[in-house]
């Protein structure tokens, strides 16, 4: 079958399109525009929403934590639950200074994700508690965990049965 | 006679006894801190094999699996826990050196796979080139159609 001069030139065209495509893909693929970590709390159900407000002293309350690794590579997460209470100041470059009640630890690859139920119960009546999850990575220059400036906070009010 | 062998059974029972007490170093029961810092080192170079472009996700797993032992014996949990973690790691340290090798091999063929690949776009276009724009003499010819040689 002989392919007039038009036809093949059309080919060409797309199979020139086709591989530059291809390519710019490849080469994309492994590039890490800009390097991030999701931290999210979601609701009993493992959905955004119904979150506990009131709790009993001592009852187990079910949350869910979910973490998400873009940075580019694998990352080594420590997740700090903390119990603070209304006055407990808490952003992106300054951690609670709260007592830690649970540590998470998890070894994420890139692209990766990670749902965790977490379990908790306070022993204390109180209003206004402010239960945080803080996140941490290893940091292989400082060969210890830093704060990664991504937290989540829940507001709850314990009271006696 | 007597004394020369009982140096012999007495230098036999030494030997056996240092051995034993090598043997039970060896079986030692690991220390939570020492496996975490081996687990860092496992983890630092597997990040560095990633970044060779290969997948990890396997090793990263048995990585969790250690580590969650490790948790679970600090939490309170059995002596066994350390024990099933360190063989985790064993195992882990123990493939790197092959890992590394793959991970370069594999870096090695993709990087050919991808000069290859622009080199075959180099010769597409050559080709689209030679189809499209090789008539492009009939218009330098075009523009001069009217143009008339004139005797010097």
């Amino acid at each position: 079958m002989i392919i007039d001069d038009e036809v093949a030139a059309v080919l060409l065209a797309i199979a020139i399109v086709a591989s530059v495509f291809a390519i710019a893909q490849i080469l994309l693929s492994t590039r890490v525009v800009e390097p991030f970590s999701e931290l999210g709390l979601l609701g009993p159900r493992a959905k955004i929403g119904d979150y506990p407000k009131e709790v009993l002293v001592g009852e187990k309350f079910k949350l869910y934590v979910y973490v998400g690794n873009h940075e580019g590579r694998t990352t080594y997460y420590k997740l700090l639950v903390k119990l603070g209470n209304a006055s407990t100041f808490v952003n992106s470059s300054v951690p609670a200074d709260a007592p830690v009640i649970k540590t998470l630890e998890v070894i994420l690859v890139n692209n990766a994700t990670w749902l965790y139920p977490l379990v908790l119960s306070i022993n204390e009546t109180g209003i206004n508690y402010k239960l945080i999850i803080e996140m941490w990575v290893y940091d292989p220059e400082i060969d210890d965990f830093k704060y990664h400036g991504r937290w989540v906070h829940l507001w709850l009010n314990v009271t006696k049965p | 006679m007597n004394s020369s062998k009982n140096r012999v059974i007495a230098f036999l029972m030494v030997t056996a006894l240092l051995f034993s007490l090598f043997a039970r170093l060896g079986n030692a029961q690991p220390s939570a801190e020492a496996l975490r810092k081996r687990l860092i080192a496992i983890l630092n170079e597997l990040v560095k094999i990633e970044g060779l472009g290969y997948n990890v996700t396997l090793e990263v797993k048995e990585l969790n699996r250690a580590l969650a032992l490790i948790r679970k014996y600090e939490r309170g949990g059995s002596p066994e826990y350390l024990v099933e973690a360190r063989e985790i790691l064993s195992k882990l340290e123990s493939e790197l050196p092959s890992l590394k090798v793959k991970a370069e091999e594999e870096k090695r063929f993709r990087d050919l796979m991808l000069a290859l690949s622009i080199l075959f776009i180099f010769v597409l276009v050559g080709a689209f080139t030679y189809l499209v724009f090789i008539g492009i003499w009939k218009i330098w010819y075009y523009i001069r159609r009217d143009w008339v040689v004139v005797p010097a």
